[in-house]
């Protein structure tokens, strides 16, 4: 079998690491990939022989490449004639809206028929020695001397020459395909701040990291995963800054990655984090560039799938989650009393529907007298338990968040109105439910949505039943018992050898500039220390 | 496996957390809000046959059906007898279906009688039960029992505990009376040297009402303290001497200090601070206690068109009202020292100044000491500030 030429570096498994060490870089890296040794369709996992040397592999011409795809319909196959000369055929194979068409016809059909220079040449070899060198003019071009290699490019978007007698094929990487633009993003808007969001597109992503950072040490490197997609995976981290060992363990983590398609954020979120009965998130989710950027500068490690408008950055931390994007563009002052409320109201989300158990049931001395006397009045004729009214009030709000969900945007408003207006003020006008238990609720609810990440939020969700549950057995000790697993669970848990509730462990204390209060940019000096950052200090040279 | 260890772990510091509290029922029934009846006020008296007879006054809001807006604060009152405060106060269970709840209790009510019979027995039920608040306050009744201070002044929209309430205030206003809680009565019986009083109530008939409907019914009004020897009521400072007793116990928050001028006129001092040092020493082989009082005044209110904005007339104010606590106090002193009873705490000043001594010999007979000791009253009244210094109208020099 013939090798990739200029191929001698060793072959890590079945992984495809492109770096990309500046910002000129061609635009389709991928394709132009130093190696694939994947057979169509990805194995994922090979037992670490180049896929050259398998058995199995068919030659490389047109008839078998025919042979695999050409059941397709969108699969086009144009033989044709170089210059018109019989004696030269080359089959072009490339998948329709994929590839751009117009740019096919200019920039290689056109060349390849009228290009007399190509006319000249006594044989195929001496034509890809030609093409190599330019005649054809597209920047990504790659020649290709196994069947595999031509197949991935051709369903990656490429257009491949083959010429079926020295069974070598030129691939061209003219991806057309109509992507969505560069939208606002619709989960975390601001209003001062940047409106660009990412897109399905991993190139154009990593072009808007490399538009917002303009440094030659960001390193984006690319792997791919999935045995039926082959869906790329690009890390991005800045060589220099970012701890080796975070980026080291995230490779071995998505190498050992199994699976038959990566369509989802969740595939690889619970691919590479380390508790994973745990419902609090461990790795940040953002769709926003912005975000991810500072988050890179700070010393994480950026994950972005192809095809996903969202970004994963590890190693996510406690404090990382209750930091929303808008806090930078406020006024320190102004912002570290929002972080501090949002604080407050996590555990008011967290604590309170258990706190009113416990307090109305078990500790009803606790409650100030005129107070106790008005929840007793509020309760008159209502026949449940408080408890229950409790939990019934709570399921009723999921139902009511999750129709909203699901819903279209329209419909979910009415569904709102109805569910919260309309069913509420009939359920205690009906005695059901207390308005009291109302109040608790939707203070709870309010509270809730003030977290600004939405799978952290799911997690206090999820803590504020089990909460309920253990004060409706045993009151404010149940509460407190609850309580202590909580912070039990979070202080047992690292994320990529962080600890995750950092910097409020660890570090003595020294790294809170940007945790319950957001210091001024000039007092935030370091970066956060759990991270391991090999440039410990902001705004520090390498 | 690490998982199953962990998991283990945590079944047994839960099930331990749970079961080794000391609590009997691991897991407490709870009580719904609704199914209890929250009593606010209680009298206690002494009933025939050595029995103890409560008086609880609860509340509860209504809605007063209809519109859903009318919403009505209700008390009612309920009487039950016992052979012990317990049981007395078991027997409300069978009243209502709500369980009565001590929790919220904020007045203790104790009637003349039970006073004299001695307030300990009466009391240990509402100390000892784990419902009742510490921090409540206890009321001593003059002339009367104290159900009927609950039954008759409880009035359709003002409940005797909001009378209480009021009463209670004054200390902000006049510092006549100075709450004393249970906490506070179980530790001054506790500490045999010292000797307990407690604010007093009466109650008057209300002759005249502010809105002129009914001149009818009883009104609860403010007495002053009584004193008690041991745990039996031994004795009544009227409401005039009240404020020395506070002057003493350094416990005054304002008052009013009426002095007439030289010219005949009357000047009003508010009293915005006081604090009082006790100096316990020996002289002579005999026990001396310096008490210095600090008072700082205002000029709240000028009858007459005199100018008292000279250092003069301000100097012979401050005498004037020096002279008017110190007298005050020394009423105090002189009945307790009359009566051997040392309820404003002269005792703790001593035994802190002299430990070893007090042991030794204070402690034994702190009665008699207490009776013999020379107490030499300092006040030091000071007008610090006079708010506007605004010549009052019709004086003749104005400046």
């Amino acid at each position: 079998m013939l090798k990739d030429p200029g191929k001698d570096r060793p072959k890590r498994r079945n992984r495809i690491i492109k770096k990309i060490d500046t910002a000129h870089e061609p635009e389709n890296s991928m394709a132009s990939g130093t190696g694939s040794e994947e057979a169509p369709g990805g194995t994922a996992r090979t037992d670490g022989t180049p896929a050259g040397q398998s058995e199995a592999e068919p030659g490389l011409t047109s008839a078998n490449v025919e042979g695999l795809l050409g059941g397709n319909s969108d699969i086009i196959f144009r033989r044709l004639h170089i210059n018109g000369r019989k004696d030269l055929p080359v089959t072009m194979v490339f998948v329709d809206g994929m590839a751009d068409t117009k740019s096919v016809d200019d920039y290689i059909l056109k060349p390849l028929i009228q290009e007399s220079s190509l006319g000249e040449c006594s044989s195929t070899s001496e034509i890809i020695e030609r093409i190599s060198h330019g005649v054809i003019y597209h920047a990504a071009m790659e020649v290709r001397r196994t069947f595999a290699e031509c197949v991935h490019d051709i369903v990656g978007g490429s257009v491949a020459l083959i010429f079926d007698d020295v069974k070598t094929a030129v691939t061209f990487d003219i991806k057309g395909f109509h992507e969505r633009s560069i939208s606002e993003p619709t989960g975390e808007n601001v209003i001062k701040g940047a409106k660009d969001s990412f897109v399905e597109n991993l190139r154009t992503n990593t072009a808007s990291i490399r538009m917002k950072m303009k440094n030659a040490r960001l390193v984006i490197e690319e792997m791919k995963t999935g045995k039926q997609t082959a869906t790329r995976i690009a890390i991005v981290y800045i060589r220099g800054l970012t701890n080796m060992r975070i980026v080291d363990e995230l490779k071995r983590r998505l190498d050992n990655l199994d699976t038959d398609a990566v369509l989802s954020t969740g595939i690889i979120e619970e691919a590479i984090i380390d508790h994973k009965v745990s419902p609090f998130p461990q790795v940040i989710t953002t769709e926003r560039p912005d975000k991810f950027c500072s988050s890179i500068v700070e010393g994480r490690v950026g994950i972005i799938i192809d095809g996903l408008p969202v970004s994963i950055v590890i190693p996510g931390t406690f404090d990382a989650f209750l930091q929303a994007p808008e806090d930078y563009s406020q006024s320190f002052i102004v912002n570290s009393i929002i972080r501090l409320m949002r604080y407050a109201l996590m555990f008011v989300t967290l604590f309170l529907p258990g706190f009113y158990i416990s307090v109305s049931s078990f500790h009803i001395e606790m409650i100030p007298t005129d107070l106790a006397l008005a929840i007793t009045a509020s309760k008159e004729g209502v026949p449940f338990l408080t408890f229950i009214e409790v939990i019934f009030m709570l399921l009723a709000f999921e139902v009511l968040v999750e129709a909203g969900l699901r819903l279209p945007k329209t419909i979910g408003q009415a569904v709102s109105v109805v569910g919260a207006v309309v069913v509420g003020q009939a359920a205690v006008d009906a005695r059901l439910v207390s308005p009291a238990v109302v109040v608790i609720i939707a203070i709870t609810a309010i509270s809730s949505f003030t977290m600004p990440n939405q799978d952290f939020s799911n997690a206090l969700r999820l803590w504020r039943f089990i909460f309920a549950i253990f004060s409706s057995i045993i009151g404010l000790y149940g509460l407190s018992i609850g309580a202590i697993i909580l912070l039990n669970h979070l202080s047992s848990m690292e994320v990529f050898g962080v600890p995750y509730l950092s910097p409020f462990v660890g570090g003595d204390g020294k790294n809170m500039q940007d945790a319950i209060f957001r210091f001024p940019f000039s007092a935030q000096k370091k970066r956060p220390m759990s991270l391991r950052t090999t440039n410990k200090r902001r705004r520090g040279s390498v | 496996m690490r998982y199953a260890k962990a998991v283990t772990l945590l079944c047994f510091s839960i099930i331990g957390s749970i079961v080794m509290t000391g609590c009997k029922i691991v897991f407490p029934s709870p009580t719904q809000i609704q199914d209890i009846e929250f009593i606010r006020a209680v009298g206690i008296d002494k009933a025939p046959g050595d029995k103890v007879k409560l008086t609880i006054a609860t509340q509860r809001i209504v809605s007063g059906g209809g519109g859903g807006g009318s919403e009505q604060k209700i008390s009612e009152i309920v009487r039950s007898e016992g052979r012990t405060g317990f049981e007395a106060a078991r027997n409300f269970w069978g009243y209502s279906e709500k369980r009565p709840f001590f929790g919220h209790l904020e007045y203790i009510l104790i009637g003349e009688e039970a006073a004299k019979d001695g307030i300990l027995k009466y009391l240990d039920f509402f100390a000892r039960d784990p419902e009742i608040r510490l921090n409540l306050d206890v009321f001593v009744v003059q002339g009367n029992e104290a159900g009927d201070v609950v039954r008759m002044g409880n009035a359709r929209d003002k409940f005797v505990f909001d009378r209480l309430e009021g009463i209670k205030k004054h200390h902000w206003g006049l510092s006549m009376i100075n709450e004393v809680d249970l906490m506070e009565i179980m530790y001054i019986l506790d500490a045999e040297y010292l000797s307990l009083y407690i604010p007093c109530v009466r109650l008057i008939r209300k002759t005249e009402s502010t809105d002129g409907s009914s001149s009818e019914g009883m009104d609860i009004e403010l007495q002053g303290f009584a004193f008690f020897e041991s745990d039996k009521l031994a004795g009544h400072i009227e409401r005039e001497m009240a404020r020395g007793l506070n002057f003493l116990k350094n416990k005054i928050k304002s008052g009013v200090l009426n002095i007439p001028t030289k010219n005949g006129g009357m000047v009003v001092l508010e009293i915005i601070s006081s604090s009082r040092k006790m100096k316990p020493h020996l002289k002579d082989g005999k026990l001396h206690i310096a008490v210095e009082i600090d008072v700082s005044n205002n000029i709240s209110e000028i009858q007459g068109s005199e100018d008292i904005f000279d250092e003069e007339d301000l100097q012979y104010l401050e005498t004037r009202s020096g002279q008017l606590i110190k007298d005050e106090v020394r009423k105090v002193i002189d009945l307790a020292q009359s009566k051997k009873l040392d309820f404003f705490g002269a005792g703790d000043a001593v035994l802190h100044k002299f430990p070893g001594l007090w042991e030794d010999v204070f402690e034994k007979d702190w009665r008699e000491i207490f009776a013999e000791a020379v107490f030499e009253i300092t006040v030091r009244s000071r007008i610090s500030r006079t708010y506007d210094i605004k010549q009052p109208v019709g004086a003749k020099d104005i400046k």
